[in-house]
């Protein structure tokens, strides 16, 4: 007779829907709320929060579109695969459940198909049928164009991605442990594990690389982030045209796009493997139901030591800063961190066995985990690969882009000298380096960084040389030395400084009013305070200037600035006659406020054009006008005032930051000076800004002004004494 | 037919069984009997498809019945734990089995749920172990399987469903021509509805003969003298489990029956019976709980 040959079992795959309804409802109606609340459909700020989200529902793209997998998305891609799943293959748990289901008349191929390809293929249809639609509307609002079909392509396939992986995890740990509650902590440890070992790698690269974590572009972070299935690209918001004006925009998209189809390539053919091990043998049929596999128990034994070791890791070290942590201090952490991860392993692997007969498949776990850490420190410690000491040949170089990125832990090197932006602006991306004197300087202070390789700053810096043979090498460096960044201000005087000038006191982009070009910076909503030695403010309206007024101001700020010599810049030698504070906002979506660019520039007796601008503007006056005296004078060193002072304002170049800083003189370690004829002697000596570095050398000169007839209080003015 | 061809299952390094072989005609009942653990459970599962076999297969007439989805829709397997689903009533059950076995008939699962007087419409996670016991069998018998395997199938059950349950299983290989295969430690309870008794001692098979023959080769033999003997007078005789006791010898004969029968005249015994053995007698020969007799009558002294 002949057989009749069949994918899966038809009946079976009713009674499976059927039986399932309720659960495929749920899929259904959890994906829709993805869709629907996630970032697809919506605009950029969409995402931010999921009440918001909630409110964005029906409101279309306007300006800009965004295909990212967020955090809520992220979230429903886990969990939903897992639940579902862990649900279809729990029969394999139960020895009375496995036994009957197992006996069926359908052979373990089409069982294995029913229960993943029927979820599998509902969950992915549910999920691409709602992104088709999402895309469709945001064709209908921006047209159809190659930068949307790229990126809704990058995010599909990215969300597939995570969705196989996490249905990957929970399939295989099913089939590998005796019980559902080992078969969730394996699943859950599988799927942990890649962003846990790459977080790790970033750790060890950060002590090994003097510093580096998320910056750190080495060799092994990129396998990292390629061989993580929950690395993600970052949220790309995409404005229209703004893709044909990035050199190198489809970059990350099409690398993003490659690497999500060898990820579904890789778990398809996983699905298959998984298919034959059932077949063959699984866990239970071994060794009952009650315990992990070897495979199942090495992941669980050393992914949430890992986890925890993490944690520690970040507890003890990362809360500090690391600039201020000795290497020996960095050892002895390391070496309790890895007794934390021994322990640690050694309790999960007695849990998922209850034996410590076992004790060989942690043990393995662990020497394996802590040799490929070791090595992989081993290899960026001496640097084998070149990626920290290498320099190019000058005669190579065609053409540098040097940053000076900040995060939560870094500062952005302040070539201002403590004039502008404190912490305004996030970091400093520089224009291409291309002429020989600007390459040179760009060298020599690359030279400095190799050269002084202590952790001294919170200070990083990255490069990016050209070279002539059409490749490029990257380097970043985290923890600069004093040397380095004393070195940096060299770059004051150039062209690089010159356009780090621009881009704040003229940048491009400020408008009058939106012209539909994003991000824009407006006039309108600009406001400028002028700030007296004294302390006292005005705040004048910017927008009372005309356009044409409003940049001849600017401009001349401009000049003036890039003509103070590099000396007087940062060790001032002249009293300024007061500070000019310009706040302008950043646009970008239409209505939507999201930064702001600001500086307070000091204005010396030396700008001409600034002076004669604001007397033609008839604000010179009200800039000069000293009406109070000196009330107390008081002197503190600079390190005892940490507690009263901000971080930033000790550490970073400006501690007369944009805002005039109050002083609890009361309980701050100050001492008063009683005389008043060393009032004035303590004030010639006093600059108004310094540059500090990061150690907080020097004493402030804090002088209480009258302020009986100022409500609010005029401000405490504080000077820096070397 | 069921045939069980040389099968070994090894867990890890323990070997569960080993180089077993047996067979189930169509209209027969076979009763497996061993002790605990000794591979009954294990080559029951095989024989269902559930567990490979490392060498040696079960076939149903012909056909390997390992990941078979030709011939499991006649095949049912009662475990020792049917699983039902969650919150399942046996009118859901038997919905839910129905899909797997083309031929469910309900019908005779109302009447065996009236035979069992039980409630088709009760959740069975309510039922008491012999109740679920016998929904599992009610289930069974209406799916009407041409192989029927049953795990320690009186566990549980009452006298009176036990002779039940042998007449339903009689009543149903007559009208099916099943082949049904029983296990069970408890060899009195099988022996009432088997035809065929295979004793699994350890990990293989140390007895399997039809049930009409199988005390034919071996004989209880109780002997008197008139005055004490010792041991060494039966050295000649090939026998088991020899018991001197002064003028009173007992043994068991195995094999040529008649040319040790022949020896034993020669002995001068003033008396000699000669007894069939019952069925467990045979169980305790071939597993040889004698030896565990002796241990437990020296273990309080």
């Amino acid at each position: 007779m002949k057989k009749s040959k069949s994918f899966s079992n038809k009946s079976v795959t009713q009674k499976d829907l059927l039986s399932n309804y309720s659960a495929f409802s749920l899929i259904l109606l959890a994906i829709f709320a993805i869709a629907f609340f996630g970032t697809t459909l919506g605009p950029t700020f969409l995402g931010n929060s999921f009440s918001y989200e909630l409110s964005s529902l029906l409101q279309r793209p306007d300006s800009s579109y965004c295909f990212s997998v967020t955090e809520t998305e992220l979230g429903f891609a886990i969990i939903i695969p897992f639940v579902v799943f862990m649900l279809q293959f729990s029969f394999l748990h139960k020895k009375s459940s496995c036994y009957t289901t197992l006996s069926f008349n359908i052979s373990r191929n089409k069982l294995y198909r029913n229960r993943l390809l029927l979820p599998l293929l509902f969950i992915i249809a549910t999920v691409v049928l709602v992104k088709l639609y999402a895309f469709k509307i945001n064709v209908g609002v921006f047209g159809f164009d190659k930068a949307l079909t790229l990126v809704f392509a990058a995010h599909l396939l990215t969300y597939l991605k995570i969705i196989l992986f996490s249905i990957f995890c929970t399939v295989a740990s099913c089939l590998l442990c005796g019980r559902t509650i080992e078969a969730a902590a394996a699943a859950a440890s599988m799927f942990i594990f890649p962003s846990a070992l790459s977080l790790y790698m970033g750790y060890i690269n950060s002590f090994s690389l003097y510093g580096a974590d998320e910056y750190s572009t080495t060799i092994f972070t990129k396998i990292a982030s390629i061989l993580n299935p929950l690395d993600l690209t970052d949220n790309y918001y995409l404005y229209p045209s703004y893709y044909e004006s990035v050199d190198g925009f489809s970059t990350p998209f099409t690398e993003s796009i490659v690497v999500s189809l060898v990820w579904i390539a890789v778990l398809c053919i996983s699905f298959v493997a998984m298919a034959h091990y059932f077949k063959r043998c699984y866990k239970p049929e071994k060794s009952g139901f009650k315990g992990a596999s070897a495979v199942a128990s090495s992941f669980i034994s050393v992914t949430l030591p890992l986890i925890v070791t993490l944690i520690s890791f970040n507890e003890l070290v990362f809360n500090q800063y690391l600039a201020y942590v000795k290497i020996g201090s960095l050892v002895k952490y390391l070496i309790l961190c890895l007794l934390i991860f021994v322990i640690c392993a050694l309790v999960c692997n007695f849990l998922t066995h209850f034996t410590l007969k076992k004790i060989k498949y942690a043990l393995t776990g662990i020497i394996a985990a802590i040799s490929i850490l070791l090595v992989l420190a081993g290899i960026n410690s001496t640097d084998i690969f070149g990626t920290y000491n290498v320099i190019p040949d000058k005669a190579q170089v065609k053409e540098i882009h040097i940053e000076f990125p900040s995060n939560g832990m870094m500062n952005a090197i302040d070539l201002s000298g403590n004039v502008f932006f404190g912490l305004i602006e996030p970091s400093y991306d520089y224009a291409l380096i291309d002429t020989e004197n600007e390459i040179e300087l760009v060298m020599d202070f690359h030279k400095t960084v190799v050269d002084n390789r202590d952790k001294d700053t919170t200070l990083c810096a990255s490069f990016t040389y050209f070279l002539k043979d059409g490749t490029k090498l990257d380097r970043t460096y985290h923890f600069l030395s004093e040397e380095a960044v004393l070195k940096a201000m060299d770059f004051r005087s150039s062209k690089i400084g010159e356009e780090y000038l621009r881009e704040r006191l003229l940048p491009d982009t400020v408008v009058s009013e939106y012209t539909g070009e994003i991000p824009y910076v407006s006039y309108e909503n600009s406001n400028l305070v002028l700030r007296r030695l004294s302390g006292d403010t005005a705040s004048l309206e910017l927008s009372n200037l005309s356009e044409e007024e409003h940049f001849r101001l600017r401009k001349a700020i401009f000049e003036d600035a890039v003509s103070i010599p590099n000396d007087e810049w940062f060790y001032p030698t002249t009293t300024p006659l007061g500070y000019l504070v310009i706040n302008t906002p950043i646009y970008n979506d239409t209505s939507w406020y999201s930064d702001e660019t600001a500086f307070a520039m000091p204005v010396y007796p030396s700008m001409k054009k600034t002076l004669s601008m604001l007397e033609e503007l008839g604000w010179l006056d009200i800039l000069t006008k000293q009406d109070m005296e000196i009330k107390e004078v008081y002197v503190a060193e600079l390190a005892d005032m940490v507690e009263e002072i901000t971080a930033s304002e000790v550490t970073g170049p400006i501690f007369t930051s944009l805002y005039p800083v109050t002083i609890n003189l009361d309980t701050a370690p100050v001492t008063r000076v009683e005389d008043p004829a060393q009032w004035d002697e303590l004030l010639k000596n006093a600059h108004p800004y310094y540059y500090v570095g990061s150690e907080p050398h020097g004493r402030l000169l804090i002088i209480k002004l009258d302020d009986s007839e100022k409500k609010p209080a005029a401000p405490t003015v504080i000077y820096y004494m070397p | 037919m069921i045939e069980i061809r040389s099968v070994t299952k090894k867990y890890g390094d323990f070997t569960a069984i080993e180089d077993i072989s047996l067979t189930v005609e169509e209209c027969s009942v076979l009763g497996i009997a061993g002790f605990n653990g000794c591979g009954k459970t294990t080559l029951l599962n095989i024989c269902a498809g559930i567990f490979k076999a490392d060498s040696g297969a079960v076939y149903l007439d012909g056909e390997d019945v390992f990941d078979n989805d030709t011939k499991r829709d006649q095949l049912f397997y009662v475990s020792d734990d049917l699983w039902f689903p969650v919150g399942a009533t046996l009118k859901s059950a038997g919905s839910f089995y129905s899909t797997y076995y083309p031929q469910f008939d309900y019908s005779i699962l109302e009447s065996l749920c009236e035979l069992f007087s039980l409630d088709m419409k009760k959740p069975i996670r309510g039922f008491s172990k012999g109740m679920t016991r016998q929904a599992g069998l009610a289930i069974a018998f209406a799916a009407k399987p041409k192989y029927l395997l049953i795990d320690e199938t009186f566990d549980g059950l009452d006298p009176h469903k036990k002779e039940l349950l042998r007449k339903l299983i009689l009543e149903y290989i007559n009208d099916t021509n099943a082949s049904v295969i029983v296990s069970s430690h408890d060899l009195t309870e099988v022996s009432g509805v088997c035809d065929h008794i295979a004793i699994i001692k350890g990990k293989q098979l140390v007895f399997n003969s039809p049930i009409e023959d199988i005390s034919k080769d071996l004989r209880k033999v109780v002997l008197t003298f008139h005055e004490a003997v010792n041991e060494s007078l039966f050295a000649e005789i090939k026998c088991k489990n020899l018991k001197v006791n002064g003028k009173k010898a007992s043994l068991t004969l195995h094999g040529n029956i008649d040319g040790e029968l022949s020896k034993l005249e020669n002995l001068g015994a003033d008396d000699m019976d000669v007894q069939l053995l019952t069925l467990e007698e045979v169980f305790s020969e071939e597993t040889e709980v004698q030896s565990d007799n002796e241990k437990i009558k020296k273990l309080f002294k």
